[in-house]
């Protein structure tokens, strides 16, 4: 392909040249993927890319003359001597920033490929591909200043769920108790994933100068994907196994995933809804029934705890730096005005509501009982989302669209 | 070490801190050195605990302790004065009695509390023990370090009981 736009000699280069490029050819297609699709690939590719194939000459005839160009070996424009040095915990990520020309973290960057933030690249700009998908620039729009931190906490805690969950003692509790207990991880293992294909959406999104953050989002995949597994697991170990799904909070799982921009999505999932699960884990301790539901709730609490403090600091990030803070402010209200809609979707779910009040109580005999601890829950929730709010800069009581204590009178 | 009562019924305790005492925790924190594996396999933990007996010091008065850890260990354990207290990420604030009867539940089964006597069942309608923060974010690290926390607070199991509680 390339090889057909370039020049040919007298030494076999291009057929080298061909013959280097076929080798580099994606892997076999399978039969599923698109004609039309495959074809549409290789006209950009040649319509495009000629400049990949211009190195690739210069290298190969480079080789064939035998000589070597050893310009990685010129230092003069590298930060040289600049040494990074382990804390007492090993070489964080945090250490590896302290150099200031390794760790200033740019305000906006026109890097949109590969080439990793220190290192000597400017100098290859015009030979650079350009990745069209990093379309975001601005620190402000992912920044948080805890990312770094919360990473190394990430990898430093992150546990498993095949072998952490004492899953041999889990211990039949009755029929109600059971069929809540499957609804309810019915509910969290339909959630968890959002907060994995949220953050995957962005990540691809996002240039690598702010590599911090993708390795940050990526925990959370990793700890989404442990969730789903762990509720998933808990729904089957008791013989009951997964219930009913929920259309309505299928529409605020759409509306988490389809946010505009990162920092309102990350807002949405890490401090909303993010924070909603981490007040249902914490109560844990009262809906579980066994040990082995206490240790997974607690466990999942640990890791959702890490995500709201992201999402807490993201937004002041982008609060801080905003150029126009009032506007942005004003943006935000309107956004959470349609968002704080998921807390009440989740809270109204009769799919959520219930099976947490069926626990809380003891048993369906007395979910009128457990909708008292559900209404504490409640409380606990809205006032927790708005105590991060403020912590944000984002003070949202005078404008919250959500009942503070949970809209119930018993009927008995 | 401690003697009690003077005639064949006599027991020794030894190296039974008192309690409330910063050797209390001290002793907390040395068994969290040798359960190093274990604390591990939890991982890091970065914060600065207070826990404040809201009845523990002399006639009733408040007794806050500050607890710094770091990494895999505690780096530091002292008093500090209730006007102090907004100076840690996250106070656990109780009264002698609630103290008690969870250390008492925590021994009673081996270090394993029942589901009412760990520190997030006990504190998370606000009452009989109370964690709260001066910053959201600080609160969130007793959510974080949970885990470590708990099984930080478990090992009392094994500090023989002492005048004064604990």
């Amino acid at each position: 392909m390339i090889s057909a736009t370039a020049p040919h000699d007298e030494d076999g280069v291009t057929t080298m040249t061909a013959n280097t490029l076929a080798s580099l050819a994606a892997p076999p297609l399978e039969a599923s993927i698109d004609e039309e699709a495959l074809a549409a690939y290789e006209a950009k590719f040649r319509g495009h890319y000629q400049i990949w194939g211009t190195l690739l000459e210069e290298n190969l005839d480079r080789l064939g003359k035998g000589s070597f160009s050893l310009h990685w070996t010129d230092t003069s424009q590298a930060h040289w001597g600049t040494r990074a040095r382990p804390s007492s915990r090993g070489m964080t990520s945090i250490d590896i920033n302290r150099p200031k020309a390794y760790g200033t973290i740019p305000e906006h960057t026109e890097q949109r490929n590969f080439a990793p933030r220190g290192s000597i690249r400017d100098q290859y700009a015009d030979r650079m591909p350009t990745i069209d998908a990093y379309d975001v620039l601005d620190k402000k729009d992912v920044w948080a200043d805890n990312a770094v931190t919360l990473y190394e906490e990430a990898k430093s805690r992150q546990w498993n769920s095949t072998t952490d969950i004492p899953w041999t003692e889990l211990e039949p509790a009755g029929e109600d108790l059971e069929i809540a207990a499957c609804q309810l991880a019915t509910f969290l293992t339909e959630v968890e994933f959002v907060a994995g294909d949220f953050p995957a959406r962005w990540i691809y999104r996002t240039a690598p100068d702010f590599f911090e953050i993708k390795s940050f989002l990526v925990t959370q995949m990793m700890d989404e994907a442990r969730h789903m597994e762990v509720f998933r697991k808990r729904a089957l170990a008791g013989g009951g196994g997964l219930l009913h799904a929920s259309p309505a909070f299928e529409w605020a799982l759409k509306a988490i995933l389809e946010s505009p921009t990162h920092t309102q999505g990350t807002f949405l999932l890490n401090v909303l809804g993010e924070g909603l699960v981490l007040s249902l884990f914490r109560a844990g301790e009262y809906l579980a029934k066994t040990h082995v539901d206490k240790e997974i709730f607690r466990l999942c609490m640990q890791d959702e705890a890490r995500h709201v403090s992201y999402g807490t600091m993201e937004l002041k990030g982008f609060l801080d730096a905003a150029p126009d803070r009032e506007q942005a402010l004003e943006s935000m209200h309107r956004f959470a005005d349609l968002g704080e809609q998921i807390i009440l979707t989740a809270l109204s779910d009769p799919g959520v509501l219930e099976p947490m009040a069926v626990l809380m109580g003891g048993g369906l005999k007395h979910i009128d009982k457990g909708m008292e601890g559900a209404g504490l829950i409640w409380s606990t929730i809205v006032e927790e989302y708005l105590q991060r709010c403020d912590r944000a800069g984002f003070h949202r009581r005078e404008r919250l669209t959500i009942p503070t204590t949970m809209p119930w009178v018993s009927a008995s | 070490m401690t003697a009690t009562g003077t005639g064949p019924d006599t027991v020794i305790t030894l190296d039974a801190p008192p309690f409330p005492s910063l050797e209390w925790f001290a002793e907390l924190a040395r068994q969290m050195d040798q359960q190093h594996d274990e604390f591990n396999r939890m991982g890091t933990i970065d914060c600065s605990m207070a826990v404040c007996l809201l009845d523990g010091g002399p006639d009733h008065t408040p007794w806050c302790a500050r607890i710094d850890f770091e990494e895999l260990t505690v780096r530091q354990i002292r008093l500090i004065s209730v006007e102090d207290l907004g100076s840690v990420d996250f106070v656990v604030e109780t009264d002698l009695a609630t103290w008690n009867d969870m250390v008492a539940n925590i021994t009673a089964n081996g270090g394993r509390p029942d589901l009412h006597h760990t520190l997030n069942g006990l504190s998370l309608p606000g009452t009989p023990i109370r964690v709260w923060s001066s910053d959201p974010l600080g609160r969130d690290m007793f959510f974080r370090y949970n885990q470590t926390l708990q099984r930080f607070i478990d090992n009392c199991a094994s500090i023989p009981p002492a005048a004064g509680g604990g």
